[in-house]
């Protein structure tokens, strides 16, 4: 039995906890007279302990509060038991709302109602955060329903899933189509070949309770694959339940472009490896090799990596003109610049010939420079003997033709004795087709001349008035046989060009003797000098057969010989508007035909007025 | 004229120096003959020739060694030299005149009657 003292202390006890509890806790006696407050209770009324002794619970908590509190009360009261009462609002004393959570438990004496002691926790500011997640839970469903992305959240242990409008738009199928789902259904709309790797993935991420990514085909309602970026986190609910939540988004576009694009790249790239001349990738900047292909490496005698970062100083010659052509013009962005021929030093020192053009274009920022290389050196040794061959040949044959030529000029200035009439006939027959022999022979060692690139270019003051006399004299007695009038007009002012007077005079020489040959007796020639820029400009104009338009593009092409002038002259071998053409580039310019001339035909040649070297 | 001018031929083929010789002969010219270069080098010495038509493929010496030699010897230096080839590379042309020919000629694109002309203008 315990005795007064003891009642006393634990009294003592029991009122220094109460009052240091933060919950507050009031004591009413069994009229419903408040008659304790503890320290907690009035922090949250926000009155003092005066004011609310001896309130009535039943009268004086304000009609808000008691709408909620008197029947939980009057219960407790009625039945003796203890009642919680959750999240009623009350309206304080200081007229401050707020939530209010506790147990009301009734006091008893002897068997019978003695008091309440009630017991309140101010729950304003978990209801106020419940009201906000509640406003926040709606708008992220509709969010979520709305949104392109398929959103799940599916509770592996319950077996219950929930997803997101997208689901139509993503997968073909309705909600309720997969209503029930489970990763085993789900991995069957999975291609098979993704199948294995994206189960892998889902498992690892379902053991460590963590996030997944997985991308694979999903077959669409509509039968065909789509590409499903898959990404999520395994959660556990304080259930201990386990849940995924994640998105899918169908990436088909993205995965296509990647696709092609990887394709495209493996494209190019094969055909940089594989391609049957050198390439190397050179920054524009540094000179410096960037990439290298096979090819460039055979021809090179380096290997590809050897070549990689290696200076293009160390390749090609820096000093040659034609190094300087290919590297030079940093700003000539997608602009091919011609092919140049040059000797390059392999890795062991050999030399070789090669034909290398260069283009300059802006890759990521960067300014690259493509060169392309060509082993020619076998290709030159061809021409080197073919060149010979030919000089050789022409050589061999001028020496017989001259002795003819001699000895026929000596036998028709009657110096070994008089012919008949018939005797000379026939001797002005055999020198002139010897004649067109030595021509002849003359035009090829002239062409292999130009080809094998020995034509040397001088330079000096010419006067092209000068020149076309000479050239017209020449042809004085055809002029004359033909009844042909030959009209030289000069534009004022032209002085006299820098350029090579022996090979300027071939380019007339060649059109005029043309322009006579295919004219009609009693026709006309124009010769026309005109200056344009820093260009002279010279046309040769005749009324003869002209040339048809399908012949244009041919005309000046190596042994290419027009339709009408076979017919009319079956010893030519076509050469004299290839050579033609050769020597005017030699000298800087360009020859064309005039398409549109309705009669005859009219060439045009440009050269500069200072030959540049 | 006193005495004939003397011309050397120095040509390999038969028909050509054969052809050569009788129109010289017949311009009034005292013709001297010889078919390689050694043979024109020893006839030279012999006989020193007022003007040497050379050919430049010859056997034993040809027409560049031949030129070189007479170079060299200074009593038949003086003497003009006129290249006929029928070598026609501008190379042939510059190593010709630069080992002191007068003059490159070549025999297809000359008539008989220039090559008088060209005598004459050398000599």
């Amino acid at each position: 039995m315990r005795n007064k003292k003891q009642i006393i202390q634990h009294t003592e006890v029991f009122r220094s906890v109460i009052e240091k509890i933060t919950t507050g806790v009031w004591v009413a006696d069994k009229h419903d007279r408040i008659y304790f407050v503890n320290k907690g209770i009035t922090k949250i009324a926000g009155i003092d302990k005066k004011s609310m002794v001896g309130l009535n619970v039943l009268k004086d908590f304000g009609e808000e509060t008691l709408k909620y509190f008197r029947p939980i009360y009057l219960r407790a009261k009625k039945t003796l038991k203890k009642i919680s009462y959750d999240s009623i609002p009350v309206l304080t004393p200081a007229g401050v709302q707020s939530y209010q959570s506790g147990w009301i438990i009734p006091l008893k004496k002897n068997g019978k109602f003695d008091g309440i002691l009630c017991t309140v926790k101010d729950v304003t500011f978990q209801e106020q955060a419940k009201e906000k997640f509640a406003l926040g839970k709606k708008e992220l469903e509709i969010a979520v329903d709305n949104s392109k992305q398929l959103i799940y959240n599916y509770n592996i242990t319950k077996g219950d899933i929930k997803w997101s409008g997208a689901i139509k738009e993503v997968t073909g199928y309705s909600k309720k189509d997969f209503e029930k789902m489970d990763i085993k259904k789900w991995s069957e709309y999975i291609h098979p070949m993704d199948r294995y790797n994206t189960l892998k993935g889902l498992d690892a991420a379902a053991k460590n309770i963590t996030r997944y990514s997985e991308e694979y085909r999903f077959k669409h309602k509509n039968g065909s694959y789509v590409y499903i970026e898959d990404q999520g986190i395994f959660l556990k609910n304080k259930d201990g339940s386990i849940r995924m939540l994640g998105t899918m988004k169908d990436i088909s576009e993205r995965k296509r472009i990647e696709h092609d694009l990887i394709q495209s790249n493996k494209k190019y790239r094969e055909l940089f490896e594989l391609s049957g001349d050198g390439m190397l990738i050179v920054d524009a900047n540094k000179h410096e090799v960037k990439e290298a292909n096979i090819a460039a490496a055979g021809i090179l005698g380096y290997t590809v990596s050897e070549l990689k970062g290696m200076s293009c100083n160390n390749i090609l010659d820096k000093n040659s003109k034609a190094t300087c052509d290919l590297m030079s013009g940093e700003n000539l962005f997608f602009q091919k610049k011609p092919l140049v021929t040059m000797e390059i030093k392999k890795k062991d020192g050999s030399k070789i010939f090669v034909e290398a053009n260069s283009t300059i274009i802006v890759s990521e920022g960067e300014k690259i420079m493509i060169v392309a290389l060509r082993d020619i050196t076998q290709k030159k040794e061809v021409d080197r003997m073919k060149t010979e061959f030919i000089s050789l040949v022409s050589h061999q044959l001028r020496t017989p033709l001259s002795a003819i030529r001699w000895a026929g000029e000596m036998l028709k200035d009657k110096e070994l004795g008089s012919l008949n009439a018939e005797q000379l006939d026939i001797l002005t027959d055999i020198n002139t087709l010897n004649q067109k022999m030595i021509d002849l022979v003359n035009s090829l060692l002239n062409l292999s001349k130009i080809e094998s690139g020995k034509i040397t270019v001088e330079k000096k003051p010419v006067d092209i008035p000068v020149i076309l006399q000479g050239i017209v004299s020449v042809f004085q007695e055809k002029i004359l046989n033909k009844n042909l009038k030959i009209i030289i007009s000069k534009q004022k002012g032209i002085k006299k060009v820098t350029t090579d007077p022996k090979l300027l005079s071939e380019i007339y020489f060649n059109l005029i003797s043309n322009a006579i040959k295919y004219s009609n007796d009693g026709g006309s020639v124009t010769i026309s000098i005109l200056e344009k820029g820093n260009e002279i400009i010279s046309s040769i104009k005749d009324e003869g057969i002209g040339i048809p338009a399908d012949e244009e593009k041919k005309i000046f092409e190596r042994f290419f010989r027009g339709v009408r002038v076979t017919r009319k002259d079956t010893e030519g071998i076509g050469l004299g508007l290839y050579i033609t053409k050769l020597i005017v580039e030699a000298l800087g310019g360009k020859v064309w035909l005039d398409g549109k001339a309705k009669k005859g035909s009219t060439f045009y040649f440009s050269i500069p007025k200072k030959i540049i070297e | 004229m006193d005495k004939k001018t003397k011309v050397l031929i120095a040509e390999d083929d038969k028909f050509l120096s054969k052809l050569l010789e009788k129109k010289l002969g017949m311009e009034g010219y005292s013709v001297m003959i010889a078919y390689d270069g050694k043979e024109s080098l020893e006839m030279c010495k012999k006989d020193p020739p007022d003007i040497i038509l050379l050919d430049l493929i010859m056997p034993n010496m040809n027409g560049f060694e031949f030129l070189d030699a007479i170079k060299k010897d200074s009593k038949l230096k003086s003497i003009p030299v006129i290249i006929f080839s029928n070598l026609g590379q501008d190379d042939d042309v510059k190593k010709g005149l630069a080992a002191g020919a007068k003059d490159y000629v070549i025999k297809a694109n000359i008539s008989i009657n220039d090559i008088v002309a060209k005598i004459e203008k050398y000599l």
